[in-house]
């Protein structure tokens, strides 16, 4: 397909923006080394922050008061140590703020599940109809005979790829 | 798609009514081709009051100036750096140009994780991209204050990383972050209700009061379209396996063009696969795939190739011939030189005779004249084959002289003689009992067959009842056997049980002991039936497979009889066959309503959509359908409202305005779903109302627009956007908060 390729390099170089002049740019920009953080390593620090400015906190109001919860001195410098002076500040603003309704964070505002799981129905893995039934051996729900028939003939492994479907497979570690 | 696309379907089976099914033809990714540079940036260059509006969203990025009615450009948010070898040069490649070949396009990296940006190298080109599209040409900077959308609770690291971005790379003179689903709402002129925005990669719930959203009682499902194309996918791949690559962009398009919202899930689902009307819910896919074409013959062609056939049959027939020729001639050839040895023979002394008969390698005379005997039959059998005369094969019935002399009257030789001979009458009256009794045979199965056809012409039906008869008992028989098979493979089945029982009764010592004691014996084997024993606990019966050959082969041998003769026994009702299709689930479920021909390219190739055109988008109200462990968003919805919001008015001024923004609510059916269902869950009479946004996919930006024109300048926007100097001062975290944006977490 040699001229199909030539048409696609010709498109690619017109699209190119590698060696475009950018003039809005500042010239001195340097992107930081490994600025690339996935979602999951995000919520770590987040989670690990937050943890840090509310022993943090708790050891603020405990000056003020007097009162004292033995809080060991090594965790605590350890702690703020993480911890920014500016992060302990917010959560300080935070706590005055909002008083017992805890702040929405990415972590927080996730939906809980459901109270009333027993309210979904029942449905038929292979085919998405009612299921009546369930295949004590491979735990599949069944609409019918027919449908049961093709659970026996599945392949191994296959049942538990749609068991996956629904999160319902078994995974050891 | 052209009208002459729609491809006639073949159908297998001549008695189907049915017009051929509407094919739907997969989406092929294609490039649309490229983004022309603005050339109007004149407009807009120095003006610090034109902002420019970014909707920096996981499915599409949409960029414009505030002071417009739409985006400028819009595009998905991916990267493709691409190397091409053969020239040495790196391809960047933003956006739908990341879509002008394969290769691109597997290159390409998103920079979107879930609902927030990760990667910020593809983040820094697609702002490089937006800027260079809008044509802008600053100098060192650009001059014009940046609104860009972010996620619900945008973590701070993200936040971070953009504001750096923006005011250090692109020296920003201000930046203003808000919700997209705030502006929606905003564009639509909401102040009071509950925002439901649900999207490319999540669903959002934000209570919104006087104008300002309630962050602490937002909520997220983690659902959006794109894992409802995934869900699509796996169900899809699970459901054709071995089906050629899919795109993801085609499972996309599917699900947009094909799914829809239920109004009673329950109740649709379970007649969704009924065939009387399955015609008119099932979607038959088309994937592309290439006609294995046939070569189609001519007449002519045909008689050319059967004239060649039979020329060369006949050319090895001739061969034949001559080489049978040549055998004959050297076997006359033979035939003559003993004869003529023969002849010398009666004239020559008998010792000279002998040598020369030595010397030929026979004994005696006796041989040499069998030897001339079976040359002269084997040459008048080959030539009167070459003649064709049909010979009667009249075999001579041998005699056996000596027999009936008394040993006593014989010499030595004689009676050496006479035992060969006894031995040959044995051999020979042994062939004519074999024969007799094969011909008895014959005669018995002709009679049989006889009697069968007079029974046939007779009494039909008789007949029919009684193959029929035999056809099912075999059918039970073999089903049995399979059954008692099957069983032996599950370990806990009672067939299993009993043979490990069997085999540890075997093997157990019991017997033994008793011996010892003397009282009894070991009788194992004493009966016949003991053995039988072994033949239970064989997992693996040959014995017992071949007998299943030969009923398999009797079966067949029936079937093809009550075929060839029972009007009612048709190639459906075949062993084997499989049931009717038209009654299957099973095949409305793979293959619509209409018979399926594995044969035909073009319906191997195609997908059918039944039960996931409403499967798909109904986990949102039940996403334990696609195991995400979160209640739906109607009890969410209701949660929300009814015992979080505790305060009467303020909860009954909410749910007057239920707003409906983002890709999902594009399902058609999902408002009216939410109503209906909604009604079940709010207090009795309760005045409530659901609304879809104007443009569920476009809203954002433009509410974005709408915010920023009427509040640039003004104390508001002084509220909201971050300056350069704030943020050189108060460091990249640094955020204030408005009514449509996120709040300090």
């Amino acid at each position: 397909m040699a001229p199909n390729n030539t048409v696609s390099t010709a498109l690619h170089e017109a699209n190119d923006i590698t060696n475009a002049d950018k003039p809005f740019k500042s010239t001195s920009w340097k992107p930081a080394a490994r600025r690339n953080k996935n979602l999951k390593q995000v919520l770590i620090e987040v989670n690990r922050a937050q943890a840090a400015s509310i022993i943090a906190s708790q050891a603020q109001t405990e000056a003020n008061t007097g009162d004292n919860t033995p809080i060991p001195e090594s965790t605590l410098a350890g702690l703020s140590a993480r911890a920014s002076a500016a992060q302990q500040a917010t959560a300080l603003q935070k706590l005055s703020l909002t008083v017992g309704q805890p702040a929405p964070t990415y972590g927080n505002i996730d939906a809980a599940p459901s109270l009333h799981p027993a309210n979904s129905g029942h449905w038929c893995d292979i085919t998405g109809l009612p299921a009546s039934y369930v295949d004590p051996k491979t735990k599949l729900r069944y609409a019918n005979k027919e449908v049961y028939a093709v659970i026996r003939g599945l392949g191994q492994g296959v049942s538990d790829q749609f068991l996956a479907v629904r999160g319902a497979n078994i995974i050891l570690k | 798609m052209p009208p002459s696309a729609t491809a006639e379907q073949s159908s297998s089976s001549a008695n189907s009514p049915k017009p051929p099914q509407k094919l739907h033809y997969v989406f092929e990714p294609k490039f649309p081709g490229p983004t022309p540079q603005a050339d109007d940036y004149s407009k807009y260059r120095g003006r610090s009051d034109a902002a420019i509006v970014i909707d920096n969203g996981s499915w599409n990025t949409r960029v414009g100036w505030s002071s417009e009615s739409a985006p400028r450009i819009a595009f998905p948010p991916i990267l493709s750096k691409y190397r091409d070898r053969k020239l040495g040069r790196t391809f960047t490649l933003v956006g739908n140009d990341a879509y002008a070949d394969s290769n691109s396009r597997t290159a390409s990296k998103n920079a979107f994780d879930v609902n927030i940006v990760s990667n910020f190298d593809v983040m820094e080109n697609i702002l490089d991209y937006s800027f260079l599209k809008l044509g802008i040409d600053g100098n060192d900077g650009i001059e014009h204050p940046i609104v860009m959308t972010e996620a619900l609770c945008n973590p701070t690291y993200s936040r971070k990383t953009m504001s750096e971005l923006l005011f250090e790379a692109y020296n920003a003179p201000s930046v203003t972050y808000g919700l997209d689903s705030l502006f929606s709402y905003h564009y639509n002129g909401g102040t009071t209700g509950l925002v439901l925005s649900s999207s490319h990669t999540t669903t959002h719930l934000i209570p919104v009061m006087n104008g300002k959203g309630i962050l602490n009682m937002a909520t997220r499902l983690n659902w959006g379209c794109s894992q409802a194309v995934e869900f699509l996918t796996k169900l899809l791949a699970l459901k054709y396996p071995g089906f050629p690559k899919t795109y993801p962009q085609q499972m996309e398009s599917l699900v947009q063009e094909h799914c829809y919202v239920s109004q009673d899930y329950k109740a649709e689902m379970a007649g969704y696969l009924e065939m009387g009307s399955l015609d008119e819910r099932d979607r038959a896919i088309q994937f592309p795939f290439v006609e294995i074409i046939k070569e189609q013959k001519s007449e002519e062609e045909l008689a050319r190739i059967a004239e060649r056939r039979k020329e060369s049959g006949r050319r090895l027939q001739e061969q034949a011939a001559k080489m049978r020729l040549e055998k004959l001639k050297k076997k006359e050839e033979e035939l003559a030189y003993y004869q003529h040895l023969l002849e010398k023979g009666k004239t020559e002394t008998k010792k000279n005779f002998s040598r020369q008969l030595e010397n030929e390698g026979f004994k005696d005379e006796v041989q040499l004249e069998k030897r001339i005997k079976e040359l002269e039959k084997s040459i008048r059998r080959s030539r009167n084959k070459d003649l064709g005369i049909e010979e009667e094969e009249e075999e001579e019935v041998p005699t056996f002289p000596l027999l009936d002399t008394p040993d006593d009257q014989l010499d030595e030789d004689g009676l050496k003689q006479k035992r060969a001979q006894r031995l040959l009458k044995a051999n020979y009256e042994a062939r004519q009992r074999l024969r007799a009794e094969k011909e008895k045979e014959r005669e018995r199965l002709r009679l049989e067959a006889e009697k069968e056809e007079e029974k046939r012409t007779n009494d039909l039906e008789g007949w029919i009842a009684e193959k029929r008869g035999m056809r099912d008992g075999l059918v039970a028989k073999l089903k049995e056997r399979e059954q008692r098979k099957n069983q032996l493979s599950d370990r806990k089945s009672l067939a299993s049980l009993n043979r490990m029982k069997a085999i540890a009764h075997l093997a157990s010592d019991e017997p033994t002991r008793k011996r010892r004691r003397g009282n009894d014996e070991d009788t194992f084997g004493a009966d016949d039936d003991d053995w039988a024993i072994y033949r239970d606990i064989a997992t693996v019966n040959e014995d017992e497979e071949e007998e299943d050959e030969e009923m398999q082969t009797e079966l067949k041998n029936l079937e093809a009889q009550l075929l060839r003769y029972d009007p009612e026994f048709t190639e459906d009702s075949l062993q084997g066959a499989g049931s009717d299709w038209s009654k299957s689930l099973i095949h409305a479920f793979l293959r619509g309503c209409h018979p399926f021909d594995p044969e035909n390219q073009a319906e191997a190739h195609q997908m059918h959509l039944n039960v996931e055109r409403i499967r798909v988008p109904e986990v949102i109200f039940e996403p334990s359908m696609a195991g995400v462990d979160q209640a739906g968003i109607v009890e969410i919805t209701s949660e929300l409202l009814l015992n979080r919001i505790t305060e009467k008015q303020q909860r009954e001024s909410i749910y007057r305005d239920i707003f409906l923004t983002g890709g999902y609510t594009l399902f058609k059916g999902f408002e009216e779903r939410m109503r209906t269902t909604l009604v079940s869950v709010l207090p009795f009479e309760a005045e409530f109302g659901v609304r879809t946004a104007k443009d569920p996919l476009l809203d954002a930006w433009k509410g974005a627009a709408l915010w920023t024109k009427s509040n640039i300048g003004e104390a508001a926007w002084k509220g909201a956007a971050i300056t350069k100097a704030e943020y050189s001062e108060k460091g990249a975290d640094y955020i204030k908060e408005h009514n449509l944006g996120n709040v300090m977490g």
